[in-house]
């Protein structure tokens, strides 16, 4: 972004300059508007020579205020000084500036030869008063000179430099003015790509009624309808599971009573009742938790002791997975590490990676978990690191990321035996997120799957007693 | 054991089939089917029990529990929604002795009954023979009616409430464990998704408030449990 910035400043840069140059090219081949100037410049100095040589400068104070007063065209755009001998103006007027150094370089030169002022609006002549007194005529023709003036020798130079400057002030605007909404578009379309369906952005674009201005209305359109889309749908899978809890709260009530009926007579089909509603039970609270993670607004934090977390979910894990004769083994350095996190979302994370790994172990092989303290990759913040390891089969490369996905399963098989609702690490990875940490899995040799969370530390709350 | 039971649920299926397992267990359940009902219910029929469903239309269960609060201190025990943590939080904030997520094994609600009721009989027959109240510096704790009095002033006390300050005043001084008030008071294992007893002292430390000289009087310690502070830790 920032190099397609410097390349709209450099290219609207260049092309100013460019035609600019084109333009003073044919101006300077074209026009001889100069020489007209300069011309009537000279005839009004000859007019007024010629009406001032008639009077005697000297005494006659009294027909040089005339003229001057019948002259008003004088006053305004054509200013008339008459210098005597000792450089004194004759009817005390301030002279222009640069005049001084006029005056200086004619006192020194010889009468007859040319000096041209550094302003160009002015010329001189000497006339012979009627007394007989030789005086300076110097005229101004008060008109906006500034190209002439940079079009002298000297001037050219400034010119050309002021002019690469101001265009490259005037290309820097320009390009400003295109880029900034462009940048803030790609701002609002990454928040959009990160989930954060909320953004709108035609606010920032009020006072602009382009096509740019256009183009935010349409991007807000869009993300209002994919922020209602995904709502439908959000909602959808919330309302659906709501509505399935009705009938599953009866049939777990029926199984309940048939059980009761049946008096301590074990039945392998009641058993399976049981066990498959209950699982689908579990499954409609894993589904509700996860919508609810989705709108951010119910989640608190609360002060917790994460190594007791982990503690407590790795002695369940132990109990779990010793009925299947699996090992897990928990790895930790740190007695205490207490932040600040939504308990219930950091429990279900980890518990539910740990599940997983354990479905996914055979019999007779080991889980590792372990936790450990650290620089989070992003923000360099401090952070916990949880892996959990297993020694399953692994995961295709490909398909590393999309374990995180609800309802994902590596082999495409859908039978219970391998369990978990397939939805336990998307839970994961969206409590990840919430608490601003990361969530990735690899695999390891020489097989197995190794799941890593990275959870920033809040410190402000390191108070042990109370909360 | 013939213990009564007011079941509020608005499924009329559901609440059927509850009523003939619980019936089967010995119970005697009394049924409505929405707030207003089982507020009129509780006044003509004083029942040990109530089991209440938070789902409801009209007046929920939380608008229901909090009437009833006002009424009186019968337990009472919260169907929650399944994947809704919140609601259980808010049930015990607003006094409710327990909660089971819906749907449920039946057994386990069973369970559940039994343990509060279990528990709001020993904190009754505890009393009798031996002395009636418990003193504990500006506290006195009325074994039989399970009523707590500050400076002699009267605080209304769930049974859930009661056991646990109950228990921790005995020990104060000394940290309770989690696992063990869990046991004692809820009746099962303590479980860190279950934030039961963290909601239960936090009712109990906005009831009391802290002591004259402004400490808590009852201090976590963290990872292990509970303490009532006592005279020197204070």
């Amino acid at each position: 972004m920032q190099g397609f910035f410097w390349r709209l400043f450099i290219g609207y840069w260049i092309v100013i300059v460019l035609s600019a140059l084109f333009t003073i090219v044919i101006l300077s081949v074209t026009t001889s508007s100069e020489i007209s100037r300069e011309q009537y410049r000279d005839r009004l100095l000859d007019i007024t020579a010629n009406e001032l040589k008639s009077i005697n400068l000297t005494l006659d104070k009294e027909s040089l205020e005339e003229i001057f007063q019948n002259a008003p065209e004088f006053q305004g755009f054509y200013e008339v000084f008459i210098i005597d001998s000792n450089n004194e103006e004759i009817r005390n007027r301030k002279l222009p500036l640069f005049t001084r150094i006029l005056l200086h370089r004619l006192g020194k030169a010889d009468p007859e030869e040319r000096i041209s002022s550094f302003d160009p609006r002015i010329n001189y002549r000497y006339i012979q008063s009627a007394d007989g007194e030789r005086y300076l005529i110097l005229g101004r023709l008060n008109i906006l000179v500034l190209g002439e003036l940079l079009l002298r020798p000297g001037g050219r130079f400034v010119l050309v430099l002021s002019g690469i400057f101001l265009s490259g002030i005037l290309s820097y605007l320009l390009a400003r003015f295109i880029m900034q909404p462009v940048s803030k578009l790609q701002h609002a379309g990454r928040q959009i790509a990160r989930g954060n369906l909320n953004v709108r952005i035609s606010d920032d674009f009020q006072s602009r009624k382009d096509g740019l201005a256009e183009l935010a209305r349409d991007f807000d359109l869009m993300a209002d309808k994919v922020d209602l889309l995904i709502g439908n749908q959000e909602r959808l899978v919330a309302d659906v599971s709501h509505e399935l809890r009705s009938p599953l709260a009866r049939l777990q009530a029926s199984v309940s009573l048939a059980r009761q009926k049946a008096d301590g007579i074990t039945s392998n089909e009641l058993d399976r009742i049981e066990k498959e509603s209950e699982a689908l039970s579990d499954l409609i609270g894993q589904i509700l938790t996860y919508s609810t993670l989705n709108s951010h607004n119910q989640i608190t934090f609360e002060t917790t002791d994460i190594v007791d977390l982990v503690r407590t979910i790795f002695e369940d894990a132990k109990y779990e997975g010793s009925i299947q004769k699996k090992n897990v083994v928990f790895r930790t350095t740190i007695d205490s590490l207490i932040t600040k996190v939504n308990n219930n979302l950091i429990h279900s994370a980890i518990e539910n990676i740990v599940r997983n790994a354990i479905n996914y172990t055979p019999s007779g092989k080991t889980i590792f978990i372990e936790l450990k303290l650290g620089a989070h990759s992003k923000s360099n913040k401090e952070a916990f690191f949880l892996t959990v390891e297993d020694q399953g089969r692994g995961v295709p490369e490909l398909e590393l990321e999309r374990i995180f996905n609800p309802f994902y399963r590596v082999d495409g098989s859908r039978n219970s035996s391998s369990g978990g609702g397939g939805i336990g690490l998307a839970i994961a990875y969206r409590s990840t997120k919430i608490h601003g940490g990361e969530i990735y899995a690899e695999n390891t040799l020489p097989e197995g799957l190794r799941v890593s969370l990275c959870i920033p530390i809040f410190n402000n709350s390191l108070q042990a007693g109370s909360d | 054991m013939g213990n009564q039971i007011l079941l509020v649920d608005d499924d009329i299926v559901f609440n059927d089939l509850v009523r003939e397992y619980l019936e089967n267990e010995g119970f005697t359940v009394h049924s409505a089917y929405d707030g207003d009902e089982a507020i009129k219910t509780y006044h003509k029929q004083p029942v040990d029990i109530i089991i209440l469903d938070v789902m409801m239309p009209n007046k929920n269960g939380f608008d229901t529990l909090k009437v009833l609060r006002k009424i009186g201190g019968t337990p009472v025990l919260m169907l929650t929604a399944k994947g809704d943590d919140l609601d259980r939080i808010l049930g015990l904030e607003l006094g409710a002795d327990d909660y089971l997520s819906k749907p449920c094994n039946l057994r386990e609600l069973t369970a559940r009954i039994k343990a509060i009721l279990r528990r709001v009989s020993n904190n009754e027959f505890n009393g009798v023979p031996t002395p009636n109240t418990l003193v504990f510096e500006d506290i006195k704790l009325d074994l039989g009616a399970q009523n707590v009095w500050l400076n002699d002033e009267l605080n209304s006390f769930t049974s859930t409430e009661f056991l646990l300050l109950k228990i921790l005043v005995e020990k104060a001084g000394q940290v309770v464990e989690k696992e063990l008030l869990s046991k004692k008071v809820l009746g099962r294992s303590v479980n860190p998704m279950d934030r039961s007893l963290d909601v239960h002292i936090g009712n109990i430390r906005k009831k009391l408030g802290p002591k004259k000289n402004g400490m808590q009087r009852i201090k976590t310690a963290r990872g292990k449990g509970y303490f009532y502070v006592n005279e020197q830790q204070s």
